[in-house]
């Protein structure tokens, strides 16, 4: 039986984190769980990702697990905040960009016909996407876990958000502490998470955030500074 | 200094009264040409202008809307507050993934139909490359043979802060995700507002944007597309 205690949770940053503003922990550590169950995946076929069933899915990640009832539905999520930035933040707008290099069109395989290189769309089509930064000293989550097996999975962790191959997002230490309150859900802040509701606004719940089966209308927090 | 504050400085300065001058010049031009006139209106900056100097000649000049399917919830409520206005649905298709199908095709389509003569677009140099070619060679006012009606750019030789200028100095009603675009940090020249994914936008993070300034609507977006989330 797993111990799950209030936890404090604490990344101390060196660089900017490619990331809204919500940053959910447990979807990182959903990422680590899967990672170390099925393997690395070197490449995937879209809609053919593992996912693995809801069952199994509750106890991978080492938070309790809270039930809620919202529009006839029953959902269940992970005890762990949205995240809580400490002090000042700085947000901030970068790009990463990708354009046909000219000096290489004599390579391009036309399979055998005349062919022409375009880059308004298709394959080598020219980006300059944005990209929004956040950055702090720190970032803070409040859950209710299994520390040991919390800390285990973080030692993997040494980058948070898009882009760490670029050096975005990249953690100088976790610390892990015990906390004498359960402020993942609600806090004296108020409400530390996204958590269904009747109303409200279309977002994830749990990991995977993006996929639509774990979306539905919720209750946002109002702030995510930390409390 | 706020982008309104910035903006009636600017309306002070003689270049911004000179471009507003010939914007009028061009207007009134296009109403002794040809006395049908239409906005053709995306619910942007350029084409608030466009209408504004439109409705100083002719007050009753209509504007029409083609209605992607999706569209920002404060278009939606700056569309409401406009009179005057023509929604009408047609068909487009912005990319392999996204396509819009309705009455028409497209707005050149529907202005014949109604007997327009001549169609106003807030098109301006300063925008691409493409747009400064195409209004350096072709001009302010110009017979387009491809749609059979008058086109109209009296924008052409303004930049971001002339419209801006323009809009703020004469208390033009605007559209509010401007605030929303500014409040996310998106300068001045590079805001943008229009269908959610045309293939020429999609590769400046148009996505990206929506995904940041309006998470909600992004994952509905997605929902109904779910390519979306591969430009976000």
């Amino acid at each position: 039986m797993p111990d799950y205690e209030p936890l404090r949770i604490t990344a101390r940053l060196q660089t900017p984190v490619i990331c809204d503003d919500r940053l959910p922990l447990d979807g990182v550590l959903f990422y680590f769980a899967m990672r170390e169950r099925y393997g690395f995946e070197v490449s995937t076929v879209p809609g053919n990702a593992i996912i693995g069933d809801d069952a199994d899915k509750r106890r991978l990640v080492p938070f309790k697990v809270y039930y809620r009832n919202a529009a006839g539905r029953n959902h269940w999520f992970y005890q762990c905040s949205f995240a809580c930035w400490v002090g000042h933040v700085a947000e901030g707008r970068d790009f990463w960009v990708k354009r046909f290099d000219q000096q290489y069109s004599s390579i391009v395989d036309f399979k055998g016909k005349r062919g022409k290189v375009i880059t308004k769309a298709g394959r080598y089509k020219g980006y300059r996407m944005p990209v929004f930064t956040r950055h702090a000293l720190a970032v803070r989550w409040y859950a209710v876990g299994d520390r040991r097996e919390i800390e285990r999975l973080l030692s993997f962790c040494t980058h948070l958000g898009k882009k760490e191959s670029q050096g975005y997002g990249a953690v100088l230490e976790w610390q892990v502490e015990r906390w004498p309150h359960d402020w993942s859900i609600e806090s004296p802040r108020g409400l530390m998470r996204a958590v269904p509701s009747e109303s409200g606004l279309l977002v994830g719940f749990r990991p995977s955030y993006w996929s639509p089966e774990n979306q539905t209308l919720c209750r946002l927090p109002e702030s995510y500074a930390d409390v | 200094m706020s982008r309104e504050q910035e903006a009636r400085l600017y309306a002070r300065v003689s270049i911004f009264k000179r471009r507003i001058e010939e914007a009028r010049a061009v207007v009134a031009r296009a109403f002794e040409t040809a006395p049908r006139w239409y906005v053709a209106l995306s619910g942007g900056k350029d084409s608030t202008c466009a209408l504004a100097l439109a409705r100083e000649v002719c007050p009753d000049t209509p504007a029409v809307f083609s209605d992607d399917e999706w569209w920002l919830p404060e278009t939606e409520e700056y569309t409401r507050r406009l009179s005057g206005l023509h929604w009408i649905r047609t068909n487009a298709r912005h990319t392999s993934w996204f396509s819009t199908k309705g009455d028409f095709d497209g707005i050149p389509d529907y202005a014949q139909r109604q007997g327009f003569e001549g169609c106003f677009l807030g098109l301006r140099k300063d925008e691409n490359s493409y747009r400064r070619v195409h209004l350096n060679t072709r001009g302010l006012l110009y017979f387009c043979q491809r749609d059979e009606v008058w086109h109209c750019n009296p924008i052409a030789n303004w930049t971001a802060r002339d419209v801006w200028a323009f809009i703020h100095s004469n208390e033009i009603d605007y559209n509010r995700a401007y605030d929303r675009l500014e409040e996310i940090g998106i300068p001045l020249d590079e805001q943008r507002i229009g269908p959610f994914a045309v293939e020429r936008a999609i590769g400046y993070g148009q996505l990206a944007t929506l995904k940041r300034g309006w998470p909600d609507l992004f994952n509905r977006f997605a929902l109904a597309h779910p390519e979306a989330r591969n430009y976000a």
